[in-house]
């Protein structure tokens, strides 16, 4: 079992066997919410249990685009869509993150590449990690922290 | 820590043992960002409080790898003491302590790029080396049951690692990727080799246990004499 994490404001991508899943989590109350880009996309559930999302791993998935539920979180709606060719993930679009926050546009233009990255990349030949510079953004970095500075005393 | 945190226990069945982790990693964060206004580091910039005893170590490494390297790894910044570049390997080794402490034989993490592992020998990690100039490509691969491999590169919006004898950005290599047995070491080599330029293989062939990739400039793909890349 994976589990990747974006910034302090707690972005997770679990990744199980084939499975995906998006987990958002509001730092403040630590509620997590799932959203299973699982084919056909089921519901959205707000437990922190991911594990009924594995039952699926073992089977292929079926080729096309899948729109995930649209996920309410504290920061706003999150909503992605998946696409599916040759029976893997091929591509990940982000139909909707939270933007009522300016910081949230920050992380949500951060999480976009790293989350898209890591699933692709996870499914490359024979690659468990990948060993690289890119994620060391410390101008982003800044200007994140800037912007939640600005977020936290406005 | 703004940088993406990626941890593979092939043995965990639920998220305990991730959270645990992800909660020393945002308590290292908290104390270390250069970002945070109040972080320890923070604080102790601007002469607000002293140093802490893991301050204090971690000020003394940072001392000693300035000394290997001939000052091309340095945690000093326009004469600010900045150890953000030696605390992302002291937060994975951190981390990898705990997962140790915890029993867990097989795991893998990344921070930034940084790459920790620890095999009992049932799983073989496969590491892709990211192509610097493109992000979505591999240039090669290596395969690793326990230990690390640190990449440092000046990406397009990343951080600018300086030639400490120039004071200009290092701009003879595209990436230096280190693996070794300690995550510590081989992120300051790292760093420091990729500030050194085209004579940093020379340098890494005399470091006894680590090997290294490196990237120039011209997209050219130099190793040390021992490594095996597949």
């Amino acid at each position: 079992m994976t589990i990747a994490i974006l910034g302090g404001l707690g972005l997770y991508v679990n990744k199980s066997g084939n499975t995906s899943a998006l987990l958002i989590s509001s730092p403040k109350t630590n509620t997590p919410a799932v959203i299973d880009t699982n084919q056909g996309g089921s519901a959205v559930s707000t437990v922190a249990s991911s594990n009924s999302s594995n039952a699926a791993s073992g089977q292929g998935y079926k080729d096309g685009n899948y729109i995930g539920s649209a996920a309410q979180t504290p920061y706003g709606t999150v909503q992605v869509a998946a696409v599916i060719s040759g029976g893997k993930i091929t591509d990940i679009n982000f139909l909707q993150m939270p933007n009522d926050l300016g910081n949230s546009r920050a992380i949500a233009a951060a999480a976009e590449p790293l989350l898209k990255q890591t699933a692709l990349q996870k499914q490359s030949a024979h690659i468990d990690f990948v060993s690289g510079a890119t994620s060391d953004s410390y101008g982003f970095e800044q200007s994140l922290q800037a912007a939640l500075d600005k977020a936290a005393s406005s | 820590m703004g940088t993406g945190v990626s941890l593979d226990v092939p043995a965990a069945k639920d998220e305990a043992i991730f959270e645990e982790v992800f909660k020393l990693l945002r308590k290292i964060d908290e104390r270390f960002s250069s970002y945070k206004k109040n972080s320890e580091l923070a604080r102790y910039q601007r002469g607000e409080v002293g140093l802490s005893e893991e301050m204090a170590t971690i000020k003394k490494a940072c001392t000693k790898f300035e000394r290997l390297t001939d000052g091309y790894f340095s945690a000093y910044f326009s004469g600010k003491f900045d150890p953000t570049g030696y605390v992302k390997g002291w937060a994975i080794a951190e981390a990898g302590k705990l997962l140790d402490k915890k029993g867990i034989k097989t795991f893998c993490m990344s921070i930034g790029g940084d790459i920790l592992a620890r095999s009992d020998g049932n799983k073989e990690w496969k590491i892709g080396i990211q192509d610097p100039t493109d992000s979505k490509k591999i240039l090669n691969k290596l395969s690793i049951f326990s230990g690390a491999v640190a990449t440092s590169g000046n990406y397009e919006r990343g951080q600018h690692i300086i030639n400490p004898k120039t004071g200009r950005p290092a701009d003879e290599l595209l990436s230096v990727t280190v693996v070794g047995p300690d995550i510590i070491t081989a992120d300051a080599l790292a760093t420091a080799c990729f500030a050194m330029g085209n004579n940093s293989i020379e340098f890494l062939n005399q470091q006894k246990n680590y090997e290294a990739v490196i990237v120039t400039r011209l997209g050219k793909l130099l190793k040390t004499d021992s490594l095996d890349l597949n």
